[in-house]
């Protein structure tokens, strides 16, 4: 791959690309992928699901709906289980075919194409944009320039908008005021949508994404690429007078329509977001001059060397290459990762509940030859209905003080439960001793659920006199 | 002249895209382990701050570590 190290490249001034557009089987399934993300993140907000938005990040209440499921703060390793599943899709989809992840799916990639749509409706196709930017300043161009910003700024504003839908209910954002760091937030990333999509558009992927520099370390010889077929190409044939030579005809439309300007005749470069738009222009061109597609295809390495050596691809092998250790190692690890977090949303407990000590007093001695602890108990109730909550504890001389009545926890709350445990001396063992509380639900057999949770119960027992550090101890 | 100011740009940009990143990253695992609402009440200064407070700032406080770190590497790479 030919990529240099930032220093060795000397600096050119960066240039609007101008890409032509161009229809072909890769940019129907591309405007596919990206009609589809935008549908996903501008149509997520809206849909509701048993009575709350389906998707929402409550950060205010530090909960997560996410359809069925709500997360806690409690649930924050399988958010990182998920973000590690989906960097191991990514190496998984770079080592078996390159950067699909840039060219069909990355956000850059999608809102440049929305701002390069938006662009052409209004200035008409390439050519005409770049006469319109090189030409004098007249009433056409006014009106056009004025056009185009007055419908990126509304995409880029509709975007911040459904943002900030993901993280307050998009539909109190017309009932009720919005707050000010909502407004912020809101417009923070209208401003980045319009800056990245309408400017910097693929100088991100250049210069800024980390993952454009490291997915070269996750190609191998085997990874499929967009790679231009030198053998069959070379030597370019510039006139139909000259000699038949490549099938190369040195049209330039691999060029022209490259969003980032590369030459992929040039072998492949870090710049190359794998857009396929080179394969579509030139599968245009070859049946044009009657030639057989795939001139530039998706191909890797080493089938191009096989080609070489017996002058025709061998797209078995090409096949056969996906079962190479790098790709089933990946695979097998994904699957592993996929599967335990199936398992454990199925096993997920809706009951939950975490034990805080009293942070003033160690131990109480309200009564003489016994001791008192005072505990919070934090009850968390993650289903969808109202639980009766019954709490115990688990030592057979203990004695649990405070607790009301009747205990019922809403969907989705916390129950803040002080609870004070006395226990006579004479069944104090150790100091501090393990104590377990059991939490547990309804009477109903069917989602009967019992919770046990252990913390320690200190006294004045001159058994073990530890009180260093005993405020800091659970 | 305009080519020195474009490479300033270019800089700008690489130090605040990869530092917006892992900010945004140490944003929510440490908000995840910690509630605004609890730290404003063990903090040295008297705070009155929502949660929102709490996550947009420490999200800035964040941000502002990993922008100096990533302002200077670039800084003493250059000079």
């Amino acid at each position: 791959m030919n990529q240099q190290p930032l220093e060795t490249v000397p600096y050119v001034a960066h240039e609007k690309k101008y890409p032509r557009e161009i229809q072909g089987r890769f940019q129907s399934l591309r405007a596919v992928t990206v009609v589809l993300v935008l549908l996903v993140y501008y149509g997520l907000p809206w849909l509701n699901w048993q009575g709350h938005q389906a998707v929402l990040f409550d950060l205010p209440q530090r909960q997560f709906y996410i359809f069925h499921f709500i997360f806690w703060p409690q649930d924050f390793y399988y958010l990182t289980w998920l973000l590690i599943i989906a960097a191991l899709s990514l190496f998984l989809i770079t080592a078996i075919a390159g950067r699909l992840w840039c060219g069909y799916t990355c956000p850059q990639t999608v809102w440049t194409e929305v701002f390069l749509w938006v662009e052409r409706c209004i200035e008409g196709n390439y050519r005409r944009q770049k006469r319109l930017d090189e030409g004098p300043w007249s009433g056409e161009k006014i009106l056009k320039k004025t056009a185009k910003q007055f419908v990126w700024v509304f995409i880029a504003l509709w975007t911040g908008f459904t943002f900030i839908g993901y993280f307050t209910p998009i539909r109190s954002l017309f009932s009720q005021p919005v707050g000010s760091w909502e407004l912020f937030w809101g417009f923070f990333y209208s401003l980045a949508t319009y800056g990245n999509a309408g400017f910097l558009r693929e100088q991100v992927c250049q210069y800024m994404c980390p993952y454009a520099r490291f997915q070269s370390a996750m190609f191998d010889r085997d990874t499929w690429v967009i790679a231009y077929n030198k053998v069959r190409g070379e030597p370019r044939k510039r006139r139909e007078s000259m000699l038949a030579q490549g099938d190369c005809i040195d049209c330039q439309l691999c060029v022209q329509v490259c969003p980032t300007g590369i030459d992929i005749r040039n072998g492949l470069q870090y710049e190359c977001i794998g857009c396929a738009a080179c394969i579509d222009a030139c599968d245009q061109v070859m049946e044009k001059i009657d030639r057989p597609k795939g001139l530039i295809a998706y191909t890797s390495e080493a089938t191009m060397e096989i080609a070489d050596q017996n002058g025709a691809e061998d797209k078995f092998l090409q096949w056969k290459s996906l079962l190479r250790p790098r790709v089933l190692i990946y695979t097998f690890i994904w699957l592993i990762l996929v599967v335990g977090f199936l398992i454990s949303m199925a096993l997920r407990n809706p009951l939950a509940f975490d034990i805080l000590r009293d942070r003033n007093a160690l131990y109480q001695i309200s009564e003489p030859g016994f001791v008192d602890n005072v505990y919070t108990l934090k009850i968390m109730n993650k289903d969808h209905r109202a639980y009766s909550i019954q709490v115990d504890v688990l030592e057979p001389q203990a004695v649990l003080m405070g607790l009301p009545e009747t205990l019922f926890v809403a969907a989705g709350d916390v129950y803040n439960l002080v609870v004070r445990i006395r226990l006579p001396e004479q069944a104090i063992r150790q100091n501090p001793q393990s104590l377990k509380f059991q939490v547990s639900r309804s009477m109903d057999a069917l989602d009967a659920l019992k919770v046990v949770e252990e913390t320690l119960f200190w006294s004045s027992s001159p058994t073990i006199h530890n009180t260093i550090n005993v405020r800091d101890s659970k | 002249m305009e080519k020195h100011t474009k490479v300033w740009m270019r800089t700008l940009g690489v130090v605040l895209w990869p530092s917006f990143l892992v900010a945004s990253i140490g944003t929510m695992v440490f908000f995840a382990c910690f509630d605004p609402r609890d730290l404003v009440q063990v903090a040295t200064w008297p705070m009155a701050l929502d949660r929102r407070w709490g996550y947009s700032l420490g999200f800035f406080l964040f941000w502002m570590l990993t922008l100096m770190a990533s302002g200077l590497t670039a800084y003493l790479l250059e000079s």
